[in-house]
């Protein structure tokens, strides 16, 4: 497996040759370093009776956990009635946890899993993480996250990227080296994301979810909470981290060049993924690049993919990473946000004030209560969850507690949790008596 | 062209992120026999000032950052060789680095640059750096500061701890600063892990290594 053919100019040399054909399209997909036993290829695992034993018990737990709960709504009906701006008993509490994270519910939060690299290997770890995340923790969704950002090794190339301990694969080399610009371009593809690379696992996480949910009745109750990475306005960085910043200032040609090759790709990962699951029933979110401080003419040019993206899907979440404030508006009246978003650093206050005047659907994902969950003293991650549903509440809001970390202390995630429920339903019910506060009746 | 012409070109050059222009600037004020400090501090620190300032004001954003900074460095690889040994305004020596297990270079180097422009001595390690590493090079290099960079979601930040850890193991923690940054890390971090600050972007990163080099003297 280590050893990688040399890419041949496309299409030539193994034409008439099947096998050298299959060959050479398994390896189409870059060099990875650490890569799983099944790589490039992937296998559908097949599980042990013990393994289908833990499943089944997980998804009871899960659905257990709503019944003995004696809230009004279960979780599935909390994500319709979020969707639909109706009256809620609480926040959505939405997972958006990374896969390696559900390692810490498989090995009782003691750090005996090394999360990136055994979860990726093996993904019926990262199934049973999933599971056993939402069956110990309660949230309102299971939330599958990509197994790659899927602009690097998929793309083929001159890529190579590295298998981390702690992460999803990490770019070592990028697909394009813009000094060999329309070779590079002549070499990459665009993935196929039922064949290349990490896409394969992560559509089978996602449909084995959804059968074994379904089979034990966990999915009547709970909504699936499915990524797809990413924008196409990040198709600037299949030149390199750095390059795919500048690009839009500096060659903004080369730059729409990228993004056209990545737009294809992100349509049909985000149409498999609603293949599987149903947009009336679960989740679907996408990260989107984060260089959109400012509204300039780059930001319009690069926005305009995310447009066509929005119009290509059904409705669907994004992560926005940076602060937005200056062009959350315009995207809005632009058709650039689809069902809504997932934020990191634009201010909560202002994506509510913008996004309720757009009818859209917001969450925040501070970085302050990621470092609090791995150091803060629980009292501190009470206050911060508390503050985000203050300023938060109201119709289209959710909770994300996608601020877990690898570095996570147990009570802190318990903490973080339970108070989004317990807090979350207080403040709910405090809000009743304002009228419209809480969105229609229902 | 005259001198001011010269420098307003390069100031021009950086502010725009064209590096072309910045590098025949740079290489006109040194053939012109321009004082190399003075084409760093009134060409290359100017047109970074520049830069951050309408950072700050919102006007630029991170590809104007990365542009500015990359120009800055091309201009200053043209200046570097001319300067005279012991005529610089010598501010200390910085150590930098991606911690283990991260990749990501963009925000390290724009640090790199920006410290450098102002006058320190950067010992850039790279990516994937072990805490051990940091340590080794701060005390073969007799560093003043440490920088420390995590921008990988999923718990590298956790390297920043280590970093802290090994610096007190070299014994030299006492002797030297210790600044962190990324994306995954902010000041509650850095004060739980005890390093001395958090410098949210390379403009700040800047004025927290003068601050941390005046506390350093003045200790």
């Amino acid at each position: 497996m280590s050893e990688i053919p040399k890419i041949p100019e496309k299409g030539k040399a193994y034409l008439g040759d099947e096998k050298l054909v299959e060959r050479y399209l398994s390896y189409r997909v870059g060099r990875l370093v650490n890569p799983p036993p099944w790589w490039p290829t992937f296998v559908p695992p097949q599980f042990s009776e013990e393994e289908l034993l833990e499943i089944e018990r997980f998804c009871q737990k899960i659905v257990d956990n709503i019944a003995k709960s004696g809230e009004r709504l279960t979780p599935l009906e909390r994500w319709r009635a979020t969707r639909n701006f109706e009256e809620l008993d609480r926040p959505f509490l939405a997972s958006a946890t990374f896969n390696n994270i559900t390692a810490k519910a498989l090995d009782c939060f003691s750090g005996s899993l090394k999360p990136g690299i055994d979860l990726y290997w093996y993904p019926k770890l990262c199934l049973k993480g999933h599971l056993a995340w939402a069956a110990a923790f309660a949230p309102d969704d299971v939330a599958p996250y990509n197994f790659s950002y899927g602009l690097d090794a998929e793309f083929g190339g001159r890529s190579k990227s590295k298998l981390v301990p702690y992460a999803a694969p990490a770019w070592v080399t990028p697909p394009i080296d813009v000094a060999h610009l329309e070779e590079d371009l002549a070499r990459i593809h665009t993935p196929d994301v039922y064949r290349d690379g990490f896409f394969p696992p992560h559509l089978w996480l996602v449909r084995k979810m959804k059968e074994f949910m379904t089979k034990y009745g966990a999915y009547d109750v709970m909504p699936i909470h499915a990524s797809f990475c990413a924008m196409p306005e990040a198709g600037g960085i299949l030149a390199g981290m750095k390059e795919g910043i500048k690009l839009n200032k500096t060659n903004p040609d080369l730059y729409e060049r990228l993004a056209k090759v990545v737009l294809p790709y992100t349509i049909s990962l985000g149409r498999a993924i609603w293949d599987i699951l149903d947009p009336n029933h679960d989740l679907g979110w996408c990260c989107d690049f984060p260089s959109f401080g400012i509204l300039n003419e780059a930001t319009k040019r690069a926005l305009k993919y995310a447009a066509i993206v929005v119009k290509a899907l059904p409705e669907f979440l994004t992560v926005n990473g940076f602060d937005q404030s200056a062009v959350l508006e315009y995207m809005c009246q632009n058709g650039m946000v689809s069902l809504g978003s997932i934020e990191y650093e634009t201010p909560l206050e202002t994506v509510k004030k913008i996004y309720t005047k757009y009818g859209k659907l917001y969450g925040m994902c501070s970085n302050e209560q990621q470092s609090a969950m791995a150091t803060a003293p629980v009292e501190k991650n009470i206050e911060l969850t508390k503050a985000n549903i203050d300023t938060g509440a109201g119709p289209g809001y959710y909770f994300v507690a996608g601020t877990v970390d690898v570095w996570s202390k147990y009570e802190n995630v318990k903490a973080v949790l339970e108070t989004a429920k317990e807090y979350g339903k207080k403040k709910y019910e405090e809000l009743k008596s304002k009228p419209g506060a809480l969105g229609s009746k229902k | 062209m005259s001198k001011k012409e010269n420098f307003k070109q390069l100031v021009d050059a950086v502010v725009n992120g064209n590096e072309e222009t910045a590098k025949a600037s740079a290489q006109k004020l040194m053939d012109s026999g321009v004082d190399p400090m003075e084409a760093i501090m009134k060409g290359v620190c100017e047109g970074l000032n520049i830069v951050g300032q309408k950072y700050e004001a919102k006007e630029y954003f991170y590809p104007d950052l990365v542009c500015g900074a990359d120009a800055a460095m091309v201009a200053m690889n043209i200046i570097k060789p001319h300067i005279k040994k012991g005529t610089a305004e010598f501010k200390g020596t910085f150590v930098i680095g991606t911690v283990e297990g991260d990749l990501h270079d963009i925000g390290k180097g724009l640090v790199a640059t920006m410290v450098e422009a102002n006058g320190f001595k950067v010992i850039d390690l790279g990516v994937d750096i072990p805490a051990t590493k940091f340590a080794e090079a701060a005390k073969q290099h007799k560093a003043n500061i440490v920088g420390a960079s995590a921008t990988l979601a999923g718990g590298v930040k956790m390297e920043q701890k280590k970093i802290q850890e090994e610096l007190v193991a070299a014994g030299i923690r006492d002797r030297i600063g210790y600044i962190i940054g990324g994306v995954v890390s902010d000041a509650q971090w850095a004060r739980t892990i005890g390093a001395d600050a958090y410098g949210k972007d390379c403009v700040e990163a800047v004025k927290i290594s003068l601050e941390l080099m005046q506390k350093l003297r003045e200790a």
